[in-house]
């Protein structure tokens, strides 16, 4: 009776552990106070043609930044749900770019101009490549994908991940907030 | 083949023996099932080589080691009230190692691990994803893995019943 009762109490812990895992998964937070406008000069991306750009400059416009590694699944999945999606960005009148953690964070990847012909060939998604302060400033933590949704005045008004299992949240946010 | 020679068809089907015990395997597998092909579904499991494809990929592989992680766990208790000796270990490894890819690549646990452990930023931005890539590019493996522990956990186990257990 004892290593019956052992066995149901390891099980609900680990039943409440993968809950917990899920959820926290899952969930994710929408609050970050950074402001483009106020981004230090070495927060830059650069377009597969070699020319540097801030994203200070798209100030004016409603961007969804989607930061990604090219060689991981999850990734892969959301760009090809960003590009089924497009529609309805445009829509909403978002600009969609999707660029690539600095140094694909450690590990070569293929290029992000060739991830996104394979997963979101002609679909509209501007892609670039992140300088390392980029990278330092919205994905410090090491996270293999995350997104960040700027208003025109330059906040970022929801932030995410990963965008697989999140897009339906983002997508409510857009259509009551936008 | 071995499987044979500890006679593994027969234990099964003495685990399974009654419409209880098969209700109870169906349970597992069904709920065993869910959980696979959820977490198999969040970390885009095969998305990368197969596409839109690779749903076929993860429910077929997540029924099929949902069925084995059954057995198994059918053939230890029918070990257990034998009084022969379980494969419990075996079974618990091959459950982990199926979980620990769809786990540890693609979610925040590395980069959480790692900042837990005082790792810098640079540090994080140069390290977090190797350690995930590994699991990434070898998660196949680690499913093989998976499987076959499954399936030599149940030769002990059916190796442990026919020394132990006459019928």
């Amino acid at each position: 009776m004892k290593i019956k009762m052992k066995w149901v109490i390891v099980s609900l812990i680990i039943a409440v552990a993968l809950t917990l895992v899920l959820f926290l998964y899952t969930s994710g937070s929408a609050n970050n106070s950074a402001n483009l406008k106020s981004l230090s000069t070495n927060v830059y991306f650069r377009f597969n043609n070699g020319t540097n750009i801030s994203l200070s400059s798209y100030v004016g416009k409603t961007v969804l930044v989607y930061f990604v590694t090219t060689w991981c699944s999850t990734c892969a999945q959301g760009t090809s749900l960003l590009a089924q999606n497009m529609g309805f960005f445009r829509s909403h009148n978002i600009t969609v770019l999707e660029i690539e953690l600095y140094n694909d964070l450690g590990v070569s990847g293929p290029s992000v101009d060739s991830f996104i012909q394979d997963y979101a060939n002609n679909s509209g998604i501007i892609d670039g490549y992140s300088s390392y302060g980029m990278t330092a400033e919205f994905d410090s933590a090491g996270i293999l994908e995350d997104y960040y949704l700027i208003s025109p005045s330059g906040s970022i008004v929801y932030t995410n991940s990963p965008l697989l299992t999140t897009f339906p949240a983002l997508e409510n946010f857009i259509k009551i907030n936008l | 083949m071995k499987i044979y020679s500890y006679n593994l068809k027969f234990w099964i089907n003495n685990a399974l023996g009654s419409k209880m015990r098969l209700f109870l395997f169906l349970f597992i597998t069904a709920i065993t099932s869910i959980v696979l092909i959820y977490l198999f579904s969040v970390s885009a499991v095969g998305f990368l080589a197969l596409k839109n494809y690779a749903v076929y990929y993860y429910y077929g592989l997540a029924i099929g080691m949902s069925i084995l992680f059954s057995l198994n766990v059918m053939l230890n208790v029918h070990a257990y009230k034998s009084n022969a000796k379980s494969g419990t270990k075996i079974t618990a490894v091959s459950i982990v190692s199926a979980v620990i890819p769809t786990s540890t690549c693609c979610t925040s646990v590395v980069p959480m691990t790692l900042s837990l452990f005082g790792a810098s930023t640079p540090f994080i931005l140069n390290n977090a994803g190797k350690l995930q890539s590994f699991f990434s590019v070898y998660e196949p493996v680690f499913f093989i893995i998976s499987i076959a522990l499954s399936f030599v956990s149940m030769l002990i186990i059916a190796k442990n019943m026919s020394r132990c257990c006459r019928i």
